[in-house]
């Protein structure tokens, strides 16, 4: 008779293989179209820094900016202070004779910094980078073919953890590697639903048109991409523009950062409901829902484990006990016998297998050099605990609506 | 593909993912279903095998019978009937406890293990020897929260003392064997777990120090009446 894990596998199993043979039949689809289209021109793009209290990385990240394989006479780079209370203006300040523009402004948050710095520009694209991150140098140039096509307003880069080191790092590395896949996959579908802050680059037309940056909100990097796709414009990806970004690398900070990103991908998909509809295509009948989908059953899952893990410790304890503890020669024999492929357990191989299929694609796509083997074995087991606290704890942050914050602005 | 409709439903692209999803998540149950079928086969192996080990025992009686204690001067079958209790508690996880294979072989096994529950007794009586018999009735129906520990007990007691032979029965299985040694011990209305050490019967939950005590106490008992 089936047991509610029983189910529980297979409906994870099979919502699991459907979303991974959609994703792999449209990379196949569009196998020949995984490269950059043609540069024909150089447009003008103004690339922004918001920066607050970044002192220690934001010479590296400029650096990274006036080593760009751009056309110095075509590239504008602008730094916005937003009111750090460390070094960063006077850092900041010493690039000035390199043509970077410095700003300072009072404390506002990372969209109201950005949209100081829109009404400043005057070029035909542009973009930000975190303080935090470092772009390689021919990213820019393999990203501003795509704004050829008229309806294309935003570009998203291929974004990888900077030097990871440790367990968390290394979970997240594997993260960002899956994240080039799928936001390659969701371009060619025409559902990319985030744009990630460092480094997307967009048509400033959009903005002039439909608005700045929501200033109130936690993720401009999604309701920005959501409300792109609300116009039905385009977002394409570049899949071999890679930007370095300084992930958390310990546990509290990791914890902020995914309550800010889930809380707010929650926000703005309420706000933004109207995507969930056929009209909207891929991202309104597939995309959007299957995030819930993926969450609710990530979720159920990491309850049930837990549920039957306390169950099962708590009966081996009282076992064990009754014994003193005495158990090493009691329940381990080694007998075929008692060895079953079932259908859990080939269901469970087929999955291994996909997986280790889309990261090997991942690892390829994302021209990832070093061996990702170590990472690989702790993300299977460690991420999705994660996960799944990180979605409980942003769906309690919003149920109860607790305050999350940016920099030193309380939103 | 024009990128404007990169964005458009494609019925035949969701439908072809859902065939190729069913055809491999289908494979994929059809090949985890007959390798467990496979092992369903193994119920008749465990059948034949406690068909011979019930011949064996019958045979043992007889030379009992025939030539008393020299052929019996060994522990006969224990560790045999150990593995198959095992066995049969895996096959009743696998296939359910309401199997009817399932029940059936615990039936012969009760029987089995009634046979050489006597066959020890007559050892014990006729070549003086000093075996301790444990008859312990459990019950897996969610009725009984200390039968799993007082499983584990004994198991450790099995380990620990050579001349102990545990015989477990399932409380809910009934046949006229069963059903005499539970009339006989076994008080009305008594439920699970059961301990029948040397014909004296416990009722309740008896942890090793308890065990050991009444162990002690036969084994004190018997070298004072063979001494």
């Amino acid at each position: 008779m089936l047991t509610f894990g029983d189910v529980l596998v297979y409906a994870v199993s099979f919502f699991g293989l459907y979303t991974a043979i959609f994703f792999l039949l449209t990379l196949y689809e569009n196998r020949y179209q995984l490269g950059n289209p043609k540069l024909k021109r150089f447009p003008t793009v103004s690339i922004i820094v918001p920066a607050y209290n970044e002192e220690k990385t934001i010479a590296k990240t400029l650096e990274s900016l006036l080593a760009l394989d751009y056309p110095k006479d075509k590239l504008k780079i602008l730094v916005i202070d937003d009111g750090s209370k460390d070094k960063t203006f006077k850092v900041a300040k010493k690039y000035e004779a390199r043509g970077v523009m410095v700003y300072t402004k009072k404390n506002g948050g990372k969209g109201s910094a950005l949209n100081f710095a829109l009404k400043k520009i005057d070029t035909e694209l542009f973009g930000a980078l975190d303080a935090d991150s470092f772009v390689d140098k021919d990213a820019l140039k393999r990203m501003v073919g795509y704004f050829e096509n008229k309806k294309v307003m935003a570009v998203t880069p291929s974004m990888k953890v900077y030097s990871p080191k440790g367990i968390l790092q290394s979970i997240q590395k594997i993260e960002y590697l899956f994240g080039i896949l799928l936001r390659k996959t969701f371009a060619f579908m025409g559902c990319i639903h985030v744009t990630p802050g460092p480094f997307t680059i967009f048509r400033k037309y959009f903005f002039d048109k439909y608005g700045g940056y929501d200033e109130h909100n936690l993720t401009e990097d999604i309701e920005i991409a959501l409300r792109i796709q609300s116009h039905d414009y385009i977002i394409e990806n570049s899949v071999d523009a890679f930007v370095y970004t300084v992930s958390p690398k310990k546990f509290n900070p990791l914890l902020k950062q995914r309550l800010r990103w889930y809380r707010g991908f929650m926000d703005n998909v309420f706000n933004y409901k109207h995507l969930f509809s056929l009209k909207h295509g891929n991202l309104g009948a597939f995309m959007l829902p299957a995030a819930f989908i993926s969450v609710f059953l990530i979720l159920l899952s990491g309850f049930y484990f837990i549920f039957t893990f306390i169950k099962n410790s708590v009966k081996f304890y009282l076992n064990a006990q009754a014994v003193n503890f005495d158990i090493f020669d009691l329940n381990f024999k080694i007998d075929l016998f008692f060895f079953n492929l079932g259908p859990i357990a080939i269901i469970s191989i087929v999955g291994i297998v996909g997986g280790i299929t889309m990261i090997l694609l991942a690892k390829h796509l994302s021209k990832e050099k070093e061996s990702i083997k170590y990472s690989y074995v702790i993300y299977v087991f460690i991420y999705w605990v994660l996960y799944a606290y990180w979605w409980l704890l942003a769906i309690y942050y919003k149920t109860f609506n607790k305050k999350l914050v940016w920099g030193s602005k309380s939103l | 593909m024009d990128k404007t409709d990169r964005k458009k439903i494609r019925i035949t692209k969701y439908l072809l993912v859902l065939f190729l999803t069913i055809i491999i998540f289908s494979a994929g149950i059809a090949v985890g279903s007959y390798t467990t079928n496979r092992k369903f086969n193994q119920v008749d192996l465990l059948e034949q095998e406690l068909r011979t080990q019930t011949l064996a025992i019958e045979t043992q009686f007889l030379i009992l019978a025939e030539n008393p204690c020299e052929a019996i001067n060994y522990t006969p079958f224990t560790e045999e009937l150990f593995t198959i209790s095992e066995k049969l508690g895996y096959m009743e996880d696998l296939l359910g406890k309401k199997d009817v294979n399932v029940l059936r072989l615990k039936e012969y096994y009760s029987l089995l293990q009634i046979r050489h529950w006597l066959l020890m007794k007559k050892a014990n009586s006729q070549c003086g020897q000093n075996n301790i018999l444990i008859l312990y009735f459990y019950s897996n129906l969610g009725d009984c929260s200390k039968c799993e520990e007082q499983g584990y007990v004994l198991t450790r007691i099995h380990k620990d003392y050579e001349n102990v032979k545990v015989y477990a029965f399932d409380i809910n299985i009934h046949n006229p064997a069963t059903d005499t040694i539970q009339s006989t011990y076994i008080a009305r209305n008594k439920t699970a777990p059961i301990l029948i050490i040397n014909e004296k019967t416990y009722y309740g939950f008896k942890d090793k120090a308890e065990i050991e005590e009444i162990l002690a106490d036969i084994q004190r008992e018997w070298f004072k009446s063979n001494n």
